[in-house]
């Protein structure tokens, strides 16, 4: 079982909502769930990293380095500098969009030229999700973090299917009441991507 | 009832259940949901302060008067309601009193990384540590308690990574006690040199008291395992000790002051190198080794910054070798220097797309001023490349310090020293050092960013914003009408997006330094008001770079040309304003200077 996830994201793309989807889910499925995340500063802007841990008994609500299952990266930049906290054999699953941070907009540093040739020098299997494409043909850009949790929805092992249906409930729970359609066809958008990659 | 909770949802919920009828605060990463959660509770009174001072006098009042409050708070916070709290300690409570204080080690959000666990010391108050959000729950319950029994206010102390986690929680009931009736008790709540001399000795004899009560409740606790070593922890150490060495004994302190003496002594007894792991200073170290134990701690553990599993099996590492039995974490002598990851671009935090302080601090740093800064979203002024801050220390500095430096720089120099505050922070603790450069008869520009909200915490409201903590109309006070009270007669409101009329206002300013400029623009996020982006016509560009200078994340770069991200945009027209050949042009147009009290940018 998959049990300690990063997500990696910029600050306003909605990390911490997927980490809230992510973290309701678990912890309706039973097990034992801890989540942690930075708020305030770190939010305006900046790289948020957030963290899902479930198991039978959770201590520290951190992931750290070399512990992580799954980097959920909602922009790649954020997402491969997560890279040295995944375990070995790992997986990288990464939303398309690049972000420049303010130091590449302003010529003092390059934005990385990331494939998924790179993830997977630092990962097990790494999947480039189309997750802006997926959440725009839903009918919001703003929805790729639930495009990418339907993504991973798909990747969790067969011993640990969370029911659709729990997803479902969760996703239309904690998004905005106005958004629920959009999210959760962004949701299956995401997922039906995941179970034929790459198509 | 299982709940899945935040550290502060459940602080917030156990004072609930405890019966708590007030609660007071500022806002303050990492505090600030407490008091947000406990506004959801409609039967309670519930109240943004205009600073922590205020809170905590209103919480005291409050118990003095026999109903159970709280005030929350982040540690820095704690400093300014810090007079009332040392001479609380020689009163006592009525009503339960708890001051929750949230710290935050590896200032995520924060100017210091201060260890408030000292404050408990310093006014011999007890200080309870939870360790998760169950701990979170059920201590806050028992600092009530505590707080009753023992005729003492009671500080929870949160951190960041106990306030910002979610577990699960058993809630129970919310239990209101009787009011306990008010009885004029002067020689108590007055507190006169002759009635506090009289009360020092019960806030020692309490102190005694409360070591007595430390070893034995149920805040503290063993949980045996190898003996070979141990360990004294609390908070969220102890989470990553049980992450790092899951078979080890470990003394988990809940009642972080005062400590269980007996206890600490029998434990370090039956088990062979005792570690203190802590995150901060040395606090539990220091008394422990006061009561003659040998201990490792900050020898072996850092003192800066945030804990984790893998410092705490290195230290151990460097003390016993390998024949610490570690299970989860791999103790590594040192992490290795990854060169790749350390040359990636890195990503501070920036002002939002559309943020009305942006143009601002363009005009501060093109007319090369010397600003004193403040504490909010606009501390982000200071980056690269507005960097338009000299100086941000504490809620309110600016004023005081643009004050003194007017007093000591040389007359070319001192012309050119500007405070700059947000509208909230004004409200927290700027009033007092504009009303002293009235006084005393020094000038310099005071430039109040109003953008009608507490931004870096979350959009709370303050007395000018017109909102309570329910989000609810109240009365809403106007910054003009202060300033002039104050003794500031010149006060000229420009719209923040007018890059224009910042400009005039400020040059204006320089020759008539008792102005106070109010840039009054919402912030973006709370209006979510979207122009159309600005149109480039590349043809006339010049690739001047200066739109580039405004620093804004939707602006990004094409070659030397500028290219709008249309997603993040809020078409606020700023980089268009600045632009020398009007090859970005704005979607509006913005003239006059003048703000309407809606923020007036759409003309």
């Amino acid at each position: 079982m998959m049990k300690n996830f990063i997500i990696a994201s910029v600050g306003g793309q909605g990390g911490l909502l997927a980490t809230t989807v992510l973290a309701s889910v678990f912890a309706a499925s039973g097990c034992d769930v801890k989540t942690s995340e930075v708020h305030g500063m770190a939010q305006r802007g900046g790289a948020v990293t957030s963290y899902v841990r479930r198991g039978e008994k959770v201590y520290s609500p951190l992931v750290h380095a070399g512990e992580a299952d799954v980097i959920l990266g909602l922009e790649m930049l954020e997402a491969y500098r997560e890279l040295p906290n995944l375990r070995a054999g790992g997986t990288a699953l990464v939303s398309d969009e690049k972000i420049s941070p303010l130091t590449s907009i302003m010529g003092e540093s390059r934005y990385p030229d990331l494939s998924e040739k790179s993830y997977l020098q630092r990962a097990g299997s790494a999947f480039i999700v189309p997750a802006v494409s997926i959440a725009k043909e839903a009918g919001n850009t703003r929805a790729s973090n639930i495009a990418l949790a339907g993504a991973l929805s798909a990747l969790l092992g067969e011993d640990d299917k969370v029911p659709l249906s729990v997803w479902e409930a969760q996703i239309s729970r904690l998004v905005p009441q106005r958004t629920v359609d959009v999210n959760i066809k962004a949701f299956y958008g995401g997922r039906a991507w995941m179970l034929k990659p790459g198509e | 009832m299982k709940e899945f909770l935040y550290g502060n949802e459940a602080i917030a919920r156990g004072a609930y259940d405890a019966g708590c009828a007030i609660a007071a605060g500022y806002p303050g990463t990492p505090s600030t949901e407490i008091l947000e959660t406990m506004a959801r509770y409609k039967d309670i009174h519930v109240e943004w302060s205009t600073n922590e001072k205020v809170a905590l006098e209103v919480a005291i009042g409050a118990s003095i008067a026999g109903r159970r409050a709280l005030c929350a708070m982040k540690m820095v916070g704690l400093n300014v309601a810090s007079d009332p709290l040392m001479t609380v300690s020689y009163m006592g409570v009525r009503g339960g009193l708890v001051i929750v204080d949230a710290d935050d080690p590896g200032m995520h959000s924060s100017q210091n990384e201060q260890d408030n666990r000292w404050y408990g010391k310093f006014a011999k108050v007890p200080v309870l540590e939870p360790g998760d959000s169950e701990e979170a729950y059920l201590f806050t319950k028992l600092a009530f308690a505590i707080s009753e029994k023992f005729d003492t206010a009671v500080i929870v102390r949160s951190t960041t990574r106990v306030s910002h986690a979610r577990s699960y929680v058993n809630t129970g009931e919310r239990a209101v006690p009787e009011p306990v009736p008010y009885v004029k008790n002067a020689s108590k709540y007055v507190m006169l040199p002759a009635n506090a001399r009289r009360r020092k000795p019960a806030v020692l004899r309490r102190i005694e008291e409360l070591s007595a009560y430390a070893e034995d409740t149920p805040a503290n606790r063993v949980e045996w395992g190898d003996t070979s070593f141990g360990f004294v922890t609390g908070s969220i150490s102890y989470q990553y000790v049980k992450d790092a060495f899951p078979s080890a004994s470990v003394l988990k302190l809940g009642l972080s002051y005062p400590l269980p003496v007996n206890l600490i002594t029998e434990f370090a007894g039956k088990v062979g190198t005792l570690f203190v792991v802590e995150e901060l200073d040395s606090f539990w170290e220091t008394e422990i080794r006061a009561m003659g134990i040998p201990v490792r701690g900050k020898d072996v553990f850092p003192e800066a910054g945030e804990l984790t599993p893998k410092l705490i099996s290195n230290g151990v590492y460097r003390v016993l070798g390998d024949v610490a039995p570690t299970q989860g974490v791999l103790a590594e002598p040192e992490t290795r220097f990854d060169p790749e990851m350390a040359s990636l671009p890195q990503r501070p935090p920036v002002l939002c797309p559309g943020c009305p302080h942006r143009g601002v601090f363009y005009v501060l740093k093109k007319l090369n001023l010397t600003a004193a800064g403040d504490i909010g979203c606009y501390t982000l002024g200071a980056l690269q490349p507005l960097a338009a801050l000299d100086t941000t220390t504490c809620m309110g500095a600016s004023i005081g310090h643009a004050h003194g430096m007017r007093l000591a720089l040389p007359e070319d120099k001192a012309k050119k020293v500007v405070a700059v505050i947000g509208d909230s922070t004004f409200m927290h603790s700027g009033i007092t050092p504009l009303l002293n450069m009235t006084y005393n008869g020094v000038d310099a520009p005071v430039i109040i960013l109003d953008n009608g909200t507490t931004a870096m915490t979350g959009h709370q409201g303050h007395p000018g914003s017109g909102q309570n903590v329910r989000h609810e109309e109240s009365p809403k006070i106007s910054i003009e009408a202060i300033v002039s009270a104050c003794g500031r007669k010149n006060v000229v409101v420009v719209s923040a997006y007018d890059v224009a009329g910042v400009e005039k206002a400020v040059k204006a300013a320089l020759k008539d330094p008792s102005t106070v400029i109010i840039a009054r623009t919402p912030c973006a996020l709370i209006t979510r008001e979207r122009h159309a982006p600005p149109s480039f016509d590349p043809s006339v560009c010049i690739e001047c770079g200066i739109c580039f200078m405004a620093g804004c994340p939707a602006l990004e770069r094409d070659g030397k040309m500028p290219s709008v991200n249309a997603t993040l945009c809020t078409g606020c027209g700023v980089c268009a304003r600045v632009c020398p050949k009007a090859a970005l042009k704005a979607s509006f147009d913005i003239t006059g200077g003048v703000a309407a009290e809606n923020g007036g940018e759409r003309k």
